[in-house]
């Protein structure tokens, strides 16, 4: 027997409100957690790249030093080299100096340099002339001076002169 | 229903205190070591390259000085370019009582024949055209040998770098980047 006229409808476990609500519940949830993930994602690559930058720096430190290292030697070299040159330069115009000295009137046969002075054996027509024109000059090189004088036939003479005292030419080479 | 609700407070404030806070803490901390890390990195960084273009102006700068001292004694190439200026060469090694922990010192005595002194002149002024380092040195004697010829005897002395091959790789590699 019925007493109704429409067809009975099955009662929904969850009424429409309270599904909304779960689905906003849920959301909500799924979001917090999501962003716990986001942050545990985002914390462990910041701390890979921290990890990666310190080993950077280290290398690049390590790359620096070695870098100063060579800086230090090429000054190094470039110091001593410019030391020698100097050195070559001022024995160059040592010699050339001491060898300008030598009047054309007198001849040189054999010239020996060394640190503590010099020699110089040759010929001259008088001994005036070596006196006047060459000791002299010589005296303001060098601190002694000895000179020898053997006669030749030809009325010249043969002279030995010794001459002690340094000769500037930047002497050693010491860093 | 309420119990429901009460239920989901619960859970999320659980969440949010036992995860989220600490992680965001954690994550600050991470980002505020990160952030120093990038400072201390360029401040390295920087640094770096200022020491670099430091070195690679001073290698190019400084080549042929680097070269010179790098290269090992060869008598037929000092032979090579001696000879354009003298009549006659010949070498005569002597036992170096020069030393230096730095470099490698040979010392020659070198006996030369040339028509005028201009030509040891013009000989020392070679010196940096010669891939050695070399240094011209006291005894010095010039004899007069016939009416034409000077007989030249001089010593030099050769600079060799000791450590120069085994940082040679090191350099090449900075000077292909």
């Amino acid at each position: 027997m019925r007493y109704s006229f429409i067809k009975p409808k099955r009662k929904p476990s969850i009424d429409s409100e309270s599904r909304i609500l779960a689905i906003f519940l849920a959301v909500t949830l799924l979001l917090v957690l999501g962003f716990w993930a986001f942050m545990l994602t985002k914390k462990s690559s910041i701390s890979k790249e921290t990890l990666h930058l310190r080993q950077q720096t280290r290398q690049l430190k390590q790359k620096s030093q070695s870098y100063r290292a060579q800086i230090e030697r090429i000054e190094h070299l470039a110091k001593k080299y410019e030391t020698i040159a100097t050195h070559n330069t001022l024995l160059k115009e040592s010699i050339r100096n001491l060898f300008d000295l030598v009047p054309d009137q007198i001849t040189l046969t054999k010239a020996v340099l060394d640190k503590g002075g010099l020699v110089l054996y040759g010929v001259t027509p008088s001994k005036d002339v070596y006196n006047y024109l060459l000791l002299a000059p010589l005296k303001s090189v060098f601190q002694r001076n000895v000179t020898t004088f053997y006669p030749l036939k030809n009325g010249w003479w043969r002279f030995v002169s010794v001459n002690e005292g340094s000769i500037e030419s930047g002497s050693e080479v010491e860093e | 229903m309420l119990i429901w609700v009460l239920l989901y407070l619960l859970l999320v404030f659980s969440f949010i205190f036992i995860l989220v806070i600490p992680v965001v803490k954690a994550y600050k901390g991470v980002n505020s070591d990160y952030v120093d890390v990038k400072a201390r990195h360029m401040a390295v960084k920087n640094e770096h390259d200022t020491v670099f273009e430091r070195l690679k102006s001073l290698q190019a700068k400084y080549r042929k000085v680097i070269a010179a001292f790098e290269n090992r004694w060869d008598e037929k190439r000092f032979m090579e370019q001696a000879r354009k200026y003298f009549l006659q060469v010949r070498l005569m090694p002597v036992e170096s009582n020069v030393s230096d922990p730095n470099y490698k010192i040979y010392e020659i005595n070198a006996l030369t024949k040339m028509e005028s002194p201009q030509n040891f002149y013009r000989f020392l002024e070679s010196f940096p055209s010669i891939p050695f380092v070399l240094q011209a040195d006291f005894p010095i004697a010039f004899k007069a040998h016939g009416s034409d010829e000077i007989e030249g005897i001089f010593r030099i002395r050769v600079y060799e770098e000791k450590k120069g091959v085994e940082s040679n790789r090191s350099r090449e590699s900075v000077l292909n980047r």
